[in-house]
């Protein structure tokens, strides 16, 4: 339903220009949920941002193409991708904090989009935003309804946030880190929450996160970001257990894990790249345990295998063999 | 000493600078419309009916002629309430008005006035000698205002209804006149039987007009009193006076046509306006006479040479250019030319800075000294005199320092004498210069200590007071001649200008006249269509 | 609290307010020197003439008796008769606060409609040339006092058109609205660059917010979104401001009342002020105080009616 084709974002900054998102290729099929993975910085945002058509001002795309449901969301008119956002696309925001309007009441802000976008009379937007609020799981939603978001718990919101994206009944859901600011039973909760309405209603899924659990809980299909670039993709739990990308496997290493506990947490070295100059060749080079001089120069494309797996890494052989700590340079 | 409101309150001598500028781009915007004026011809014959709205840049404060003390609240309440005289065109004189005549008893202390005949108030009722007697009665007895001009008068009688006789303490030349004066306008004996201030909001008297309405603080009307005894007076089928504050705004009423009448725009504006099609500007001579006052219960200022040489000092005909546009006239005198017994002979000292030089070396502050101007803080024409004063008399050493106060505080501070010099300008509210004589000359009998200056020559005191009982002309005229030329040369004042009264109507407005003494006669106005 | 006991309170502050406020200018319009009898007599008027003028008006008793009285009346509501019009000080005023409130009050609605579209338009573009020519054309009004734009008002919009009464008030609801304009304007022109520079400022932070973002991505129309998520949010700051300017607000009406001849307090306040008329002054500095503590409370009370988040209190 949704396939990127070597999209490239550029941001302008004071500095210069962030390359936040650079030839990126992603396809997910109808009701499948694909999570993005990645540290801070690395371009999810960016990305998820770009196929709902908002990015910020200073943002641009250099190239590519998002095919959502046969048509180029890059290519239609301004309005024709407004019609798109809401009704075919929804989107839950990575700060419920901030993510809400401090001055409306929340009910109003659900039922805003039927009311809206789908042409429902007052009361039955309403009628919509309760039904809503009760589906996913608001307690008393005809007094919820008439609060404001500085009145409700962080769960309350993201629920709320959720409900806001869902409101049109889209095809498509982005999730931009739900659950980061939230504590872990309520993230259980919006997780299976999700879970559940993915599988309900066929709605397709992007969802980013910086949490590898929380991926492994939600998604069948995972693709690693690393500086804008996709570097490692495939099914949730072969990725998980035999990555083929050393900052995958950099990335496993440093998530607490309560079946290991005692041994060590192992960060990765070295810090992400400035994107402002990405580093050449394969940009994790300067903080790889297993690079090497064929690492420092060219295109590092995300290779598919027959496994229905691909990985950027030319050295992947090496993997099982090469320490974690020791950098190859 | 009526409050003229000149640099004070509100009506201000004309050098207001934002004014200035501001009419200055007025008039650029407007010049594309207006062409020279060309003053339409004068159809000959007045005509009938019309209303005029009047602006004044003050409000009136009572309708009550005993309590009125300004010129904006005199002029209306003077087209309600009539005198038994009234002051002549040139302001010289009276004539008859309530009283058609009067004799005097050989002892020259009667007077008994016929009053005309078929005079009725506007209600109907026919006036009589009653109504007289209470009315001056009241004012006399009357503690404050203006009372102190009817002091002489020692009792008055009505023998019968069209006669009142009026006794005086002493012979009293200027009786006349003072019956002229506002505060002895006539209304109803008894007020009617209403109570003074009921009476006051709906007031009934002789004149051309009768109340409408008074809306405090924004407008006053008033319609024609159809029981007027001048025969076919008023024309106007109403007068309305309203309370426009700010100068540039009169003016664009004037020009846009919502009022006729424009009350005292500044001097600075009235070139222009002159140039504006159908707006005819008209100045008018007036008893308005400007001075530097001089302290004499200063050391300083009790050496007539050192007062001698700050008149020679002040060059009044350049303050005249600079602050008054040229419209005032400098005066020798310290009375206004407009006054009987005014002696254009007398002796001027004009400016002349070897004269004032050598007056100072004569004084016992040959080297000059250090004093204070008082100057009203809300007015920038005295502003500019005030400047002028500080620097010409650098010139003869004498440093001057301005202080500025504002007005509640001017008048104490002048009241108590508290001050070194001082602008202030005074005009005669009657048509005798008996007024002004005593009151700026006779630091007793006067009541005010010579105009707050402390001047006292017992020889003028005593010329003053032989005017007021001389009754043949020739002989007052030249008691007032040696009262002339004596004030010039004793200085208790630098004498400045003598300013006119200055108003712009459209070219419609036919009849109107300001007399000396600043009143004016509506009945006599007439609108052409 | 809930509001209407907030108004209850903020009226109740009132009472000692205006007590001392009165002390106040008692005491101030006593001690500096200026006798309102030498005012209305002259500066030359004999001395008896003076003290019998005093005499009249109770002006003659000692300073703490007078003090004692006027206490006396302000308890019973009386704050004394005018000395120049011999009406009750009150009643003076209530006549000329008509024209001061219908002034404000039109200028307040004014100053609205002329900030939300430009802001709006300055902040949808920001740095744009129609950003530019809206934040400087109001800088120019800014330079200029309020009598010189109210001059040239008059001048053009009703001295040579004849669309508007040169100044004056009018007599019905119709005349005073067609009066009201021209000054309401003028006094709308001298705030507007202030509020319409806060709001713009407001704007574009809120158009940075998530929730602006959350909106859009509904598929909002950017109408909606600018009216509803970022407008709503980023007029508080800009009531506040207004707020703020609310004495600057009331300074400028007495300059647009003396140029447009309206019948306001401005004119009274300013003649009162110098014939040393006390009570007037007394009447006027308390009406001036109920205004800014009503303006304060609306302000506030307007301030949580927009943003849930306020506590009144
Ligand atoms: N408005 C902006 N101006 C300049 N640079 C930006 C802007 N927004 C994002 N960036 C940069 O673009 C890159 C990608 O940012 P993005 O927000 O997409 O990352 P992310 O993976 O979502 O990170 P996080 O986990 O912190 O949300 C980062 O280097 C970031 O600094
Ligand atoms: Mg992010």
């Amino acid at each position: 339903m949704l396939e990127i084709r070597s999209l490239s974002v550029h941001i302008r900054s004071r500095r210069g220009v962030v390359h936040a998102v650079d030839d990126v290729s992603l396809t997910l099929l109808e009701g499948e949920a694909l999570g993005i993975a990645g540290e801070s910085g690395s371009g999810k945002t960016t990305l998820l941002r770009a196929v709902l058509g908002l990015l910020p001002r200073s943002a641009h795309v250099v190239h590519g193409e998002i095919i959502f449901e046969g048509v180029d969301l890059l290519a239609v008119s301004a309005k024709q991708a407004r019609e798109v956002r809401g009704k075919r696309i929804g989107m839950v925001f990575q700060d419920p904090m901030t993510a809400l309007n401090p001055v409306m009441p929340v009910g109003d802000q659900v039922s805003e989009g039927p009311r809206y976008r789908l042409g429902q009379s007052a009361d039955e937007s309403r009628r919509t935003a309760m039904k809503l609020l009760t589906e996913i799981g608001i307690p008393d939603p005809a007094r919820r309804y008439r609060a404001y978001a500085h009145q409700l718990s962080g769960g309350m919101r993201q629920r709320i946030d959720i409900a806001i994206a869902l409101s049109c009944r889209p095809h498509l859901l982005l999730c931009d880190e739900p659950t980061t600011a939230l504590d872990v039973t309520i993230q259980d909760q919006i997780l299976r929450l999700l879970k559940r309405l993915s599988a309900e209603s066929g709605l397709g899924m992007l969802y980013v996160t910086h949490d590898l659990a929380v991926i492994a809980q939600t998604c069948p299909t995972v693709a690693v970001m690393y500086a804008g670039q996709v570097v490692e993709r495939g099914p949730v739990a072969e990725v998980f257990s035999r990555p083929r990308h050393p900052y995958t496997r950099g990335l496993l290493a440093s998530v607490p894990d309560v079946h290991r506990i005692g041994s060590a947490l192992e960060p990765i070295q070295g810090t992400p790249p400035d994107l402002h100059s990405p580093p050449s060749g394969c940009r994790f080079h300067p903080r790889c345990p297993l690079a090497q001089v064929d690492c420092l120069d060219g295109d590092f494309p995300l290779l598919s295998t027959a496994d229905d797996r691909a990985t950027a890494c030319i050295h992947s052989e090496r993997m099982a063999t090469t320490p974690l700590l020791s950098t190859g340079l | 000493m009526t409050q003229l409101n000149r640099g004070t309150r509100g009506r201000a001598l004309p050098f207001r600078s934002l004014t200035a500028i501001a009419f200055a781009f007025m008039v650029v915007l407007a010049a594309c419309g207006s062409g020279a004026s060309s003053p339409t011809a004068t159809p000959s014959k007045p005509q009938r009916g019309g209303d005029l709205v009047f602006a004044h840049a003050i409000d009136i404060k009572t309708l009550d002629p005993v309590q009125a003390v300004e010129t904006e609240t005199i002029y209306p309440l003077d087209m309600i309430f009539e005198t038994l005289t009234e002051t002549s065109t040139n302001g010289q004189s009276v004539v008859p008005w309530l009283a058609s005549s009067w004799d005097l008893s050989t002892d020259q202390l009667t007077w008994t006035f016929h009053l005309r005949a078929g005079v009725q108030f506007s209600d109907g009722t026919p006036l009589t000698s009653a109504d007289v007697k209470f009315s001056i009665d009241r004012n006399r007895n009357f503690n404050g205002g203006f009372s102190f001009l009817d002091s002489a008068i020692k009792d008055i009688t009505t023998p019968d209804p069209e006669t009142v006789v009026i006794t005086t303490k002493y012979p009293w030349k200027p009786l006349l006149a003072d019956l002229a004066l506002w505060a002895n306008g006539i209304y109803p004996n008894n007020f009617e039987g209403k109570t003074a201030a009921a009476f006051f909001n709906d007031p009934v008297g002789t004149g051309p007009f009768v109340l409408d309405f008074w809306n405090k603080g924004v407008s006053t009307k008033m319609t024609r009193n159809p029981h007027y005894w001048q025969p076919g007076k008023p024309y106007l089928n109403s007068v309305t006076w309203t309370f426009v504050p700010d100068d540039n705004t009169r003016i664009l009423q004037l020009k846009g046509g919502q009022i006729q009448l424009d009350s005292f725009p500044p001097f600075a504006t009235l070139n222009s306006l002159k140039a504006s099609s159908g707006i005819t500007v008209q100045t008018f001579p007036s008893n308005l006479v400007s001075y530097v006052l001089m302290n004499e219960h200063m050391a300083q200022f009790k050496d007539v040479h050192v007062r001698r040489a700050i008149a020679y000092a002040i060059d009044d005909a350049a303050m005249n250019k600079a602050a008054l546009y040229g419209y005032g006239k400098t005066n020798c005198s310290y009375m206004a030319p407009t006054l009987s017994y005014y002696d254009p002979q007398t002796p001027c000292l004009t400016y002349n800075l070897s004269m004032a030089k050598q007056e100072l070396a004569m004084s016992a502050y040959p080297n000059g000294f250090s004093t204070s101007m008082l100057i009203g803080s809300t007015d920038v024409y005295q502003e500019a005199v005030g400047t002028i004063v500080q620097q010409e008399l650098k010139a003869i050493n004498i440093n001057v320092t301005l202080d500025k106060v504002d007005p509640g505080q001017l008048y104490s501070t002048l009241a108590e004498e508290k001050y070194g010099l001082a602008y202030e300008a005074w005009a005669s509210d009657i048509p005798d210069p008996d007024e002004q004589a005593s009151f700026m000359l006779d630091p007793v009998g006067g009541g005010a200590d010579s105009y707050s200056t402390g001047f006292n020559d017992s020889q003028v005191v005593q010329w003053v007071h032989q005017t007021e009982k001389a009754f043949v002309e020739s002989q007052r005229a030249s008691l007032y001649t040696q009262i002339q030329v004596q004030v010039a040369q004793d200085a208790p004042w630098a004498v400045l200008q003598f300013v006119p009264y200055q108003y712009a109507f459209s070219n419609n407005v036919h009849g109107f006249f300001a007399y000396p003494t600043g009143n004016y006669h509506l009945q006599d106005v007439w609108l052409s269509q | 609290m809930d509001r209407l006991s907030y108004v209850g309170k903020r009226l109740l502050h009132l009472i000692p307010i205006l007590l001392g406020i009165s002390i106040l200018v008692f005491l101030l319009i006593h001690l500096i020197p200026g006798d309102p009898a030498r005012v209305l007599l002259g500066p030359h008027a004999p001395a008896k003439v003076v003290a019998a003028q005093d005499k009249a008006w109770g002006l003659d008793l000692p300073l703490p008796v007078q003090f004692v009285n006027f206490l006396g009346g302000l308890l019973h509501g009386n704050l004394g008769t005018s000395l120049t019009y011999q009406e009750p000080a009150v009643t003076l005023m209530a006549s000329r606060l008509a024209a001061t409130l219908w002034l404000l009050i039109s200028a307040s609605i004014l100053t609205v409609v002329i900030t939300l579209p430009l802001a709006v338009a300055a902040a949808m573009r920001p740095n744009s040339w129609i950003d530019h020519a809206i934040r400087l054309i109001p800088l120019v009004g800014l330079g200029m006092p309020a009598f010189w734009v109210g001059i040239i008002l008059l001048l053009v919009l009703a001295e040579s058109t004849g669309w508007f009464p040169v100044g004056g008030f009018g007599t019905d609801f119709l005349s005073h609205l067609h009066a009201i304009v021209l000054p309401a304007l003028t006094v709308a022109l001298g705030i507007a660059p202030i509020t319409v520079r806060s709001l713009r400022a407001a704007m574009l932070e809120v158009l940075q917010a998530d929730f602006v973002t959350t909106a859009r991505a509904k598929g909002l129309a950017e109408r909606r979104v600018i009216l509803a998520h970022v407008l709503r949010n980023a007029i508080i700051p800009a009531i506040t401001v207004f707020g703020l300017n609310i004495g600057w607000l009331v300074g400028n009406t007495l300059v647009v009342e003396k140029v447009f001849a309206l019948p306001g307090i401005g004119a009274l306040m300013l003649d009162s002020i110098l014939s040393s008329d006390f009570p007037v002054v007394q009447a006027i500095a308390l009406v001036f105080a109920v205004l800014v503590v009503v303006v304060s409370t609306s302000t506030d009370i307007l301030r949580s009616l927009v943003d849930p988040r306020v506590k009144l209190g």
